[in-house]
């Protein structure tokens, strides 16, 4: 029998995957000749995958076969309807602002076109560690490397699911673009006929981008032993673009319907692809289509070769450096908490992915302190200059402070997927004699060592930039603060409640686990329910008194969710193991 | 030292442990065998905590139910795959466990020195654990289990992934340890080292108890590996002819008289 080859793609003639392996045993698998067709193995790995990054986390013991209640259910339905909610109005409400202009210019394509550079763009972020980590650094690409699968296969499946993944955000970005456009604008049916086999096409586009930046990110790293500051260090740029981008977007969308023949004219020579989605939409241009088609296929083709040539050798390389040799040093003991909670800080930071996810907020919030610092007092002359100087140095400044931090605490949420990100290690704080209580205080304790020192000096910085009051000072330190305790307290505990144990990557377990959703709902939740407290009753009480009752709603809120998790969160933590 | 009294565990409707009763004593090395599937992880992690149970279960004489952090405290636990915090070296992992069980420092970095070159894991162990083979990750394990003075040693396939030396090291350490009084149970499929190494023994088929005691009194004339196989394939012949464990049709006669012997200790 001949050796068989993978490189080529598909199952070899010469013998195909074991006809007696688990995947074969599928259902419906196996070709007349016994062997799974190719497109088979494709569908079964990609439905593993996808089961993986999005069932599983509503799931509950693999032993008991338990199924979510349908409590639970309704409790999930809410909060996916509340995300997607939230994207679809973001959407339509810019898309509001745009649609009309542009349609009245005859410029409608460039409102599509806008559109799908922002999803394009949005999708290409977002994707880029998601492609590396689920494609290169999935825990189970061993395994699937040492059964009878050609990597192709492998490779697509991954395609397959990431390709998936991608189409979900288009037609959440996308589709309530053209709902706007089919009541301000024209409808073609063929225009609507074109305009979805686009969306089905698109995604191919982002997902070839990110594809090969995380190829190259994976073949860097896989190279050099700090894997994590060079992810780090490409990875800041780009999420700062981001967040200047979206920064700056209100004032792009003006700038595009003041002046939308002249943008017309630059996105028409220098992104076609996009001119030709917006004509495909606005006009049902096959030719449109045609070209867009091209766009998207190919270069999606060309990165399908490029990693399937080097896919398995990405794989398979290891940094060997130079070994570290042992020395023995006196070590000073410590207590369990203190030694869990340094196992926790070394967790997250020796991790890019999960620094990066969850710890993003707190660069914005530094880089956000340091500005306000060097343009604190242009920012007040500039206030003078419109009429606000009496603002400098008010409560009104105070209580913006106090709102921004609080946003951005509540988007920081490095202990919500901290109970997951144990995973098959759960059995170590477990089997340690130690009650339940002392690992999860060290997760929400890392939460505060991590969150605390950055936010104190973007207070301070507020305080000495905008000359605040006393009071209000205290307040800008204060309030923030027992916001946070808030934030990762909730974390731990919907983590505790929530938790994804059976991930393949960790990105998996911060980017998509239930308990990140909650936390930073129940932080949204609260800032609003605050900050309209406040609003409503600004024109009756002083502000000093509104934010001394949000201090006290703030401390009692973190009193019960401490108490909760020193006792209720606490056993289920140690019954954990017993759960899965 | 460890007592086990009819512990029954399920798993939904399905039973992995059915009213299994044992006793381990100080200076007792004893095994566990049994198929896959049997429940012998299942039970091993009961005696860790790292389950709930029904029946009861005695470290030193204290309810791994009722007070589990002190029961924790004087057991270490060896699992069966040492997945361990990958993003750790392997001495900041040793120390960790140290300071959780409150190990000084002077003594930590003597047994650390220890069993480190007892185990050849010394010079490793400034290296990542990710970067660790299985049977490193192992031995890093059993340092660990044995860096706070366990009075019990819990452990589920130990041998697993470990070379031949490692393996020698461990026998000795288990040895040492029973000779100071402490006691160990674990798991195995490795027959010959159980008959070699265990002072007891127990043998577990389908959650139930079907033979335990001395190793004399378990295998009799015959060797382990034969009553291990008399039994499995009376349990398929049981099954086939539609009895069941619970009628006790597929139980062997001088195996439950030393089961009858050792649990009753």
């Amino acid at each position: 029998m001949k050796p068989r080859s993978y490189d080529s793609g598909g199952p070899s003639k010469s013998g195909g995957p074991s006809k007696s392996g688990g995947l074969t045993r599928a259902g419906g698998l196996t070709r007349a000749g016994g062997a799974p067709s190719g497109a088979a193995l494709l569908w079964l790995l990609a439905k593993i995958r996808l089961q993986g990054m999005f069932l599983s986390a509503f799931r509950g013991s693999k032993k008991r076969r338990e199924r979510p209640s349908p409590l639970m259910l309704v409790l999930i339905g809410l909060l996916v309807l509340y995300v997607a909610g939230a994207l679809i109005g973001l959407v339509v409400m810019m898309a509001w602002l745009m649609c009309a202009p542009l349609a009245e210019m005859g410029l409608g394509w460039l409102y599509f076109a806008y559109f799908a550079i922002m999803a394009f763009a949005v999708s290409l972020l977002a994707g880029v560690f998601m492609a590396k980590s689920q494609l290169f650094e999935a825990k189970d690409n061993e395994q699937l490397l040492s059964l009878p699968l050609p990597p192709r296969v492998i490779l697509l499946s991954r395609m397959l699911s990431l390709y998936l993944f991608d189409l979900l955000f288009f037609l959440l970005m996308l589709v309530p673009v053209y709902v706007v456009w089919l009541i301000v604008g024209t409808f073609s049916p063929l225009g609507l006929c074109l305009f979805v086999a686009g969306l089905l096409l698109f995604p191919l586009l982002s997902l070839a981008a990110s594809a090969l930046l995380g190829w190259l990110l994976a073949m860097a790293t896989a190279r050099i032993r700090y894997k994590n500051l060079l992810a780090l260090a490409l990875s800041i740029p780009l999420m700062l673009g981001a967040l200047y981008a979206n920064l700056m977007m209100y004032e792009w969308i003006g700038t595009l319907a003041a002046s939308g023949a002249e943008m017309a004219g630059v996105v028409r020579r220098v992104m076609h692809l996009f001119y030709s989605f917006g004509r495909l939409a606005t006009e049902g241009s096959v030719v449109s289509f045609l070209l867009f088609a091209a766009g998207t296929v190919l270069p999606f083709a060309l990165c399908l070769l490029v990693l399937d040539r080097t896919f398995l050798r990405v794989l398979t390389t290891k940094y060997a450096g130079k070994k570290a040799v042992y020395t023995e040093r006196a070590a000073a003991a410590r207590a369990p908490l203190s030694a869990f909670t340094r196992k926790e800080l070394r967790r997250f930071f020796s991790s890019a992915g999960y620094m990066l996810n969850a710890g993003l907020g707190l660069i914005f919030v530094l880089v956000g302190a340091v500005a306000l610092l060097v343009k604190g007092p242009e920012l007040i002359g500039l206030l003078a200059g419109a009429g606000l100087g009496a603002f400098a140095g008010t409560q009104m400044l105070g209580a913006v402070v106090v709102g921004a931090l609080c946003a951005i605490g509540g988007m920081t949420f490095i202990s919500a997927p901290a109970v997951s990100l144990e995973g098959s290690s759960l059995w170590i704080p477990c089997s340690l004699p130690v009650h339940g209580r002392v690992p999860l205080h060290a997760k929400t304790l890392a939460h505060l060592v991590i969150c605390l020192p950055v936010n104190l000096f973007a207070s301070l910085c507020a305080i000495v930039a905008l000359r605040l009051p006393p009071l209000m000072a205290v307040f800008v330190v204060v309030l923030p603060a027992l916001f946070i305790v808030f934030c990762g307290l909730t974390g731990t505990i919907a983590n505790v409640y929530f938790p994804k144990l059976d991930w393949m990557d960790e990105t998996v377990a911060v980017k998509q686990s239930m308990s990140v959703l909650i936390a930073m709902l129940a932080a949204t939740g609260l800032l609003i329910a605050l900050g309209a407290f406040c609003v409503l009753l600004t024109p009756l009480l002083p502000m000093e008194l509104l934010f001394g009752i949000c201090t006290v709603v703030l401390c009692v809120l973190d009193f019960l969710l401490y108490r909760h998790e020193d006792r209720g969160a606490a056993a289920r933590f140690s019954a954990l193991p017993s759960r899965q | 030292m460890l007592h086990l009294n009819h512990l029954t565990k399920y798993y939904g409707e399905k039973p992995a442990v059915r009213d299994l009763t044992l006793h381990i004593k100080a200076g007792e090395i004893y095994g566990f065998i049994g198929h896959n599937g049997a429940g012998k992880t299942t039970t091993i992690k009961a005696c860790c905590g790292l389950l709930d149970f029904q029946g009861d279960i005695f470290i030193d004489g204290l309810s791994v139910k009722d007070d589990p952090v002190a029961c924790k405290s004087r057991t270490a636990y060896i699992p069966d795959n040492p997945d361990l915090y990958s993003f750790l070296s392997g001495i900041r992992y040793l120390h960790f466990i140290a300071d959780v069980f409150g190990v000084p420092a002077d003594v930590r970095r003597e047994r650390i020195r220890r069993y480190g070159d007892a185990l050849g894991l010394t010079a490793d162990l400034a290296q990542p654990i990710s970067s660790y083979s299985h049977g490193m990750k192992q031995k890093l394990v059993i340092i660990s289990a044995w860096l706070h003075a366990p009075r019990l040693v819990v452990m589920d396939e130990p041998f697993v992934g470990l070379d031949p030396k490692a393996s020698h090291t461990l026998k000795e350490m288990m040895r040492q340890l029973c000779d100071e009084g402490g006691a160990i149970f674990f798991s195995t499929h490795v027959l010959d080292v159980a008959e070699k190494l265990c002072d007891k023994i127990a043998i577990i088929k389908d959650g139930s108890l079907v033979a335990c005691g001395t190793m004399a009194e378990v295998k009799g004339d015959g060797s382990l590996e034969k009553v291990f196989l008399e039994l499995y394939e009376e349990s398929v012949r049981g099954k086939a002819a539609g009895g069941s464990v619970e009628d006790g049709s597929v139980t062997n006669d001088s195996a439950t008289s030393g089961s009858a012997e050792g649990g009753a200790q």
